[in-house]
């Protein structure tokens, strides 16, 4: 069944069909926000926020086939909103950022579990360095596999400012990982 | 085409999302200007590293459940199917009903039911306060009473202070006597001291005196 049909099911009074649209878009609802915060608890709390205001709002979405832009949009909102009330504790200068990894080399490493671990929370400390309009692009385009004319309308904002904000995203990241001193094997390491 | 065109197509071409002529293009411009061709293979790489993000683990499953409000004809229709339908039921529902708003405007207004030897009294928001008053020899035996409490604490805090003061007389008492007995052994020390020194004293000047005397007579019995 479509979002669509659910949208229009919900709007009748049927409950249920509402929890199967949370079910369909819950996850990827999660990953987004976790990726934005690199945090399972703040992950959560967005993703509970993001339904919650979804059940309260959904009446004002016209557009039902709109539906998955819009999610987005409520969880980047709090995303954003939740970032401005503790902007201290994410947004942290380059410059500031002292950090030696410790993945240079895979063979070095006793077990691929470690190294995922680490490699994990290296890549989530460089998303969160991204100023949040770079982050969020990044993360559509990386994690969620969004088009950028997807990204753009989820967004409202040019299709061109995306590629712009994706390119100095990844320039920064770049940056990032060649400050980091973060050799190619890492990406081999298979 | 120039490098500027060609930067605005690197995203596209990245992720797969370039219109084939401007594919073909842009690659043929790549191999013309390797510093462009550096530059985005160090984006893919970037891409690629970005994509070795191991997956999270899964969010517990939400659910939304819908509040169970209810408006007022609900609510009094409920409470309609509460009350009794027999006559009976419907007569003692009258009294308790009667009851519990009798009780409830009594509190209201602070009814106060009394009942004394002179007959019942009933007022309203306060409550009456009846004094009763002491009979003649009532009093007087109350006065009395009183007095002998008085007179019977008043001897026993006499008594009280007589023996303390006795006590505190006795511990005064002994400590003078045992300065007494101190001050005479001092002086008996003394005493005894002054006496061995003037014997030592009488013991040297009889010594002097006799070596005086030996000497006087000595020098007599050589003169000529």
């Amino acid at each position: 069944m479509t979002d669509e049909k659910l949208i229009a099911q919900y709007k009748n009074g049927n409950m249920r069909a509402f929890n199967l649209l949370v079910e369909r878009w819950q996850q990827r609802v999660f990953r987004f926000a976790y990726h934005y915060f690199g945090s399972y608890d703040e992950a959560m709390e967005i993703t509970q926020k993001t339904f919650i205001r979804a059940h309260k709002k959904i009446h004002t979405l016209n557009h039902s086939d709109k539906f998955s832009s819009w999610i987005y949009r409520i969880a980047n909102n709090l995303c954003l909103d939740e970032s401005k009330r503790a902007g201290r504790r994410w947004s942290t200068s380059l410059e500031a950022v002292a950090f030696h990894p410790v993945i240079q080399d895979a063979d070095t490493h006793p077990g691929r579990f470690v190294q995922q671990k680490e490699l994990k929370l290296l890549l989530q400390r460089a998303l969160n360095q991204l100023p949040p309009p770079q982050r969020t692009v990044v993360i559509m385009k990386e994690y969620e596999g969004l088009k950028f004319r997807e990204i753009a309308e989820i967004l409202a904002i040019p299709e061109s400012t995306v590629k712009t904000r994706m390119y100095s995203g990844l320039k920064t990241l770049k940056k990032l990982f060649e400050q980091w001193n973060i050799e190619p094997e890492v990406i081999n390491y298979e | 085409m120039n490098e500027q065109w060609a930067r605005s197509l690197f995203m596209d071409y990245l992720y797969d999302e370039i219109d084939p002529g401007d594919k073909q293009k842009l690659e043929q411009f790549l191999k013309e200007h390797p510093s462009l061709q550096k530059e985005l293979h160090s984006l893919r790489q970037t891409h690629l590293k970005l994509q070795q993000m191991p997956d999270i683990e899964p969010a517990p499953r939400l659910l939304v459940v819908e509040s169970q409000r209810r408006s007022l004809r609900q609510w009094l229709q409920d409470a309609k199917s509460l009350l009794p339908r027999t006559a009976v039921g419907k007569t003692g529902f009258a009294l308790a009903l009667s009851l519990l708003l009798l009780f409830f405007a009594g509190s209201v207004a602070r009814v106060h039911i009394a009942f004394t030897d002179n007959g019942a009294s009933i007022s309203l928001g306060y409550t009456p306060v009846i004094n009763e008053g002491l009979t003649q020899q009532e009093a007087q035996a109350l006065i009395q009473q009183n007095q002998q409490e008085q007179a019977a604490l008043l001897s026993d805090y006499t008594q009280a202070m007589n023996q303390q003061y006795d006590a505190q007389l006795q511990q005064v008492i002994q400590y003078l006597e045992q300065q007494r007995l101190e001050d005479l052994q001092l002086i008996g020390q003394n005493m005894e001291q002054l006496q061995h020194h003037t014997y030592y004293r009488w013991n040297q000047t009889n010594r002097f005196l006799d070596e005086v005397l030996q000497t006087v007579r000595y020098t007599n019995t050589n003169e000529p």
